[in-house]
């Protein structure tokens, strides 16, 4: 790795970044890429295999090399983690774009609403298979929160399309306390799965 | 909404997964690493330290290798040239440091980057030859 365009400009906010904070900007960020990948292999777009090493430790290296070694610039309004997550969704779309034209593509560095971006706009699944398929995940996700109403109530508010804020008004829950009902909707569909193995 | 479809709904499921995830409070991401020790963070934790160092010890040899040139250049020039180009009063100021700049030896080199007075002066007069040359 060299020394690239913005590494002293980085590095004087990297000299200030404790231990702790690289740890919270980490995990966020592995769990960012883990349901980024799973958002983007819907469309069978992204496949890790064409990377030749485990994506989620691909990706997380590339967000914090890109910032160290300055290749990426840290943006002054943008916090550790928003950043790292910033160079994970440009690399993971990148990737996919590469897949879908199989032409090889510079890394287009573009600025948006990071929320706005969790969100991606799908097409309609491509065949009555893929249709079943998925109806079949929503269905385990179904009956792993059977029973529990504000689960149901949950997974209601996301048919609906509604994001972060609308969900927790939904649920009269503060949005910060939304992260115990994702905890446990997690917990349900792993121990649903195990059972059904 | 009957037109949305199962694609739409799980990506839009996992968009609001990340959305939470993003605003997940520090200490609750610090407490779940504490009760769930991963491997994977404390590996890459490691190479975040490694990879820091590493790039530290690039940049001190980049600016060692520039500060060295620097002193090439000036040499070239002379210090009685270079001493033309700066005020009395910085003349007076940096008259010491003139000294060590004349004494310099192979070894002292070795040792400049810790000087920072001597970096300093050094700076001045680059920034005023090359102020000269312009």
């Amino acid at each position: 790795m060299e020394l690239e365009e913005y590494y002293y400009q980085n590095q004087d906010r990297i000299a200030t970044v404790q231990e702790r904070e690289w740890k919270v900007a980490l995990k966020k960020c592995q769990e960012h890429i883990k349901w980024k990948l799973r958002q983007k292999t819907l469309s069978g777009a992204h496949a890790g295999s064409r990377l030749g090493a485990d994506p989620i430790d691909h990706y997380l290296g590339l967000a914090y090399e890109k910032i160290i070694s300055g290749e990426w610039e840290w943006k002054e309004n943008y916090s550790l983690v928003e950043q790292m997550i910033r160079i994970v969704d440009s690399y993971i779309n990148t990737e996919v774009e590469k897949s879908k034209t199989k032409k090889e593509k510079s890394t287009k560095i573009s600025y948006k609403d990071i929320e706005g971006d969790f969100y991606d706009l799908t097409d309609s699944p491509d065949s009555s298979e893929e249709e079943a398929i998925l109806a079949g995940r929503l269905e385990i996700i179904k009956k792993a929160i059977n029973g529990d109403s504000q689960l149901e109530l949950f997974m209601e508010s996301v048919r609906e399309g509604l994001k972060r804020s609308e969900v927790a008004e939904m649920l009269d829950l503060q949005p910060r306390q939304l992260d115990k009902v994702r905890e446990r909707l997690i917990r349900k569909v792993r121990k649903y799965n195990s059972s059904q193995k | 909404m009957g037109t949305r479809n199962t694609k739409q709904i799980l990506s839009d499921l996992y968009g609001l997964m990340m959305e939470i995830n993003f605003h997940r409070e520090d200490e609750e991401v610090l407490k779940e690493l504490e009760e769930n020790p991963d491997k994977q963070i404390d590996k890459h934790l490691l190479r975040i330290k490694k990879l820091s160092a590493q790039m530290k010890a690039k940049a001190n040899l980049a600016r060692f290798a520039k500060v060295k040139e620097q002193l090439a250049l000036l040499r070239q020039r002379g210090v009685e040239e270079i001493q033309k180009l700066i005020s009395p009063q910085e003349r007076a100021q940096y008259a010491p440091l003139f000294r060590k700049f004349e004494e310099l030896t192979k070894e002292d080199e070795e040792s400049i980057m810790e000087d920072q007075e001597f970096l300093k002066m050094l700076e001045l007069l680059n920034k005023k030859t090359d102020d000269d040359s312009k």
